[in-house]
């Protein structure tokens, strides 16, 4: 005799024509999350991304695993901080661009810490 | 073939991780209550700082150096750690966990294969994908695949033991630093003339039988590339985790459900037989990586108990929960996995409690402690249900706490 847990109702009548076609809640997870263990969630903080949309205090999904290209939103280390800019292509070299013209060169001392693949904003 | 996989600086490199202000700076970890040095990174060594230092000695002094302090952040190095399995576990067919920061991966042993170059390349994926550095030692036995993940730090990382000149290796490798033999076992091999790991190679199975119990036997044929320890077990192990991989796919959640409650039944009985209390529940869901059948999918939750227990409702319920939201319709799974971390002693049970009724016994050692706590500390020490939500980490001295940058919206880091 199997017994489950005592939370569940007992069924009596005719069973639900739903019964096995019940929905699952939608999961954003599964929207935004492709990668779980290469994924971290940031607040941003600055302004100069609102051109791309992107608004002071907006949640990032950040996934390390997926490779930064020119046109990304990457996060990047930059005077102890952590700073979002859009990945851009300078002729042979990239560089990280705000929405302000200013322009900082990627060298070889630059860490980029992973590419934004959403933004989650709360109204 | 074995792979032992090290993170390097475990806590202090998922601290640094999160503060781009502190790459290059000195680290130190404390231990619950702030009591001493757990973990330091190796800035933190070359300023003089050791592990087990007591934190009132060395307070003026790490300030005066200006080393970053933290208390230990569970929260966090439990996630980092899932995570960490996570990868490996899309990368090889059988991992098992040792430790918070310590795995071993098994894999077969092809014709022809390109160890190392797997290594590298675990080693680059975990850095790529987690940020945290990890060093990799590979030979066909546990003791020497632990031997070359400690030569590999300080050789680039990855080390495979075929690629090895094992006598000079060994040579150079005191005897008292293999895997499993502690200090008084090194001052036995010492009266035989033994100091290094290759002269404890050459010693005679019969007398390491004789004078370093079984366990020694084993290390010695270990050191030899006979594979002797299958299953690990400390006197008191660090996690404790239960799983199996199914016969045959599965689809459907009941069915993983009763396969999780299994193993959390297991887990929890071995929680109780050592006298443990665990703090954290991790649950993974995974598709195996050789099946080309259906899309992959690899997946892990953490969750802490709103206190270290060992009360089997509270775990599995908690392990239940978490599987829940890992699950996706879709897949073939291949394996759950329970991982009971941040292991504790538990002082408050007594084992003989256990011999009787689980259940009743233990509610009542609870009450005991519930009622002692209460009268010692005053009323509303210890409260249950929501109202102690607030009031948590109690009893805890964690003055330099981090936050929980991966688990928690309030604590996720800030960007510019």
């Amino acid at each position: 005799m199997e017994k489950r847990q005592g939370n569940m109702a007992t069924e009596t009548g005719f069973p639900s024509p739903a019964r096995g076609y019940e929905a699952t809640t939608i999961d954003l997870n599964s929207l935004l999350v492709h990668n779980p263990p290469a994924t971290f969630f940031m607040r941003m903080q600055g302004v100069q991304l609102v051109y791309r949309g992107v608004l002071p205090e907006d949640l990032l999904v950040v996934d390390r695993s997926r490779p930064p290209v020119a046109g990304c939103l990457v996060v990047f280390r930059q005077d102890g901080e952590f700073t979002c800019r859009e990945l851009v292509r300078d002729g042979e070299q990239y560089a990280f661009a705000d929405g302000c013209g200013e322009r900082v060169a990627v060298n070889g001392e630059t860490e980029i810490f992973g590419t934004v693949t959403g933004v989650v904003r709360k109204l | 073939m074995i792979f032992h996989i090290d993170a390097n600086s475990f806590y202090a490199s998922c601290e640094r991780l999160f503060r781009p202000d502190l790459a290059g700076k000195p680290i130190v970890v404390l231990s619950n209550n702030d009591g001493i040095v757990i973990a330091l990174n190796d800035e933190a060594k070359e300023k003089g700082f050791r592990r087990g230092d007591a934190w009132f000695k060395i307070a003026e002094e790490c300030d005066r150096k200006g080393i970053s302090v933290f208390s230990s952040n569970y929260t966090l190095y439990a996630d980092m750690s899932a995570r960490l399995v996570t990868i490996y576990s899309r990368l090889c067919p059988e991992v098992e966990i040792y430790s918070i920061d310590e795995c071993f991966l098994y894999y077969p042993d092809w014709k022809c294969p390109d160890f190392a170059g797997i290594g590298t390349h675990l080693r680059n994926t975990v850095l790529k994908e987690t940020g945290m550095p990890v060093s990799v030692g590979i030979a066909p036995t546990r003791t020497l695949a632990k031997l070359c993940n400690k030569l590999a730090k300080k050789r680039g990382g990855v080390l495979y033991w075929g690629d090895l000149d094992a006598d000079r290796e060994l040579g150079n490798y005191p005897a008292g630093d293999v895997w499993g033999i502690g200090w008084s076992k090194e001052t036995l091999l010492r009266r035989h003339g033994i100091r290094t790991a290759a002269e404890l190679r050459k010693f005679p199975l019969d007398l390491a039988k004789r004078y370093l119990t079984v366990n020694g036997f084993r290390t010695v044929q270990e050191l030899n590339g006979i594979p002797a320890i299958d299953r690990i077990e400390p006197a008191r192990r660090q996690n404790i985790c239960t799983s199996k991989s199914f016969g045959e796919p599965v689809t459907d959640l009941a069915s993983l459900e009763e396969a999780l409650t299994e193993y959390s039944h297991e887990a929890v009985s071995r929680l109780r037989e050592q006298h443990s209390a665990a703090r954290f529940v991790s649950v993974y869901l995974m598709t195996s990586p050789w099946d080309e059948a259906g899309p992959q999918y690899f997946n892990q939750l953490s969750a802490a108990l709103p206190s270290p227990g060992c009360y089997l409702p509270d775990i599995l319920g908690t392990a239940l929960g978490l599987l829940r939201r890992l699950y996706r319709e879709g897949y073939r799974y291949r394996k759950v996995m329970v991982n009971l971390l941040g292991l504790e002693e538990d002082t408050v049970l007594q084992g003989d409690l256990f011999r009787t009724d689980p259940a009743r016994p233990e509610r009542r050692a609870l009450m005991d402690c519930f009622d002692a706590i209460n009268s010692r500390y005053g009323r509303n020490t210890l409260t249950l249900g929501p109202f102690s939500a607030g009031n948590r980490g109690w009893n805890m001295q964690r003055r330099f706490l981090s936050p929980a940058y991966t688990t928690d919206l309030a604590g996720i880091p800030e960007v510019h």
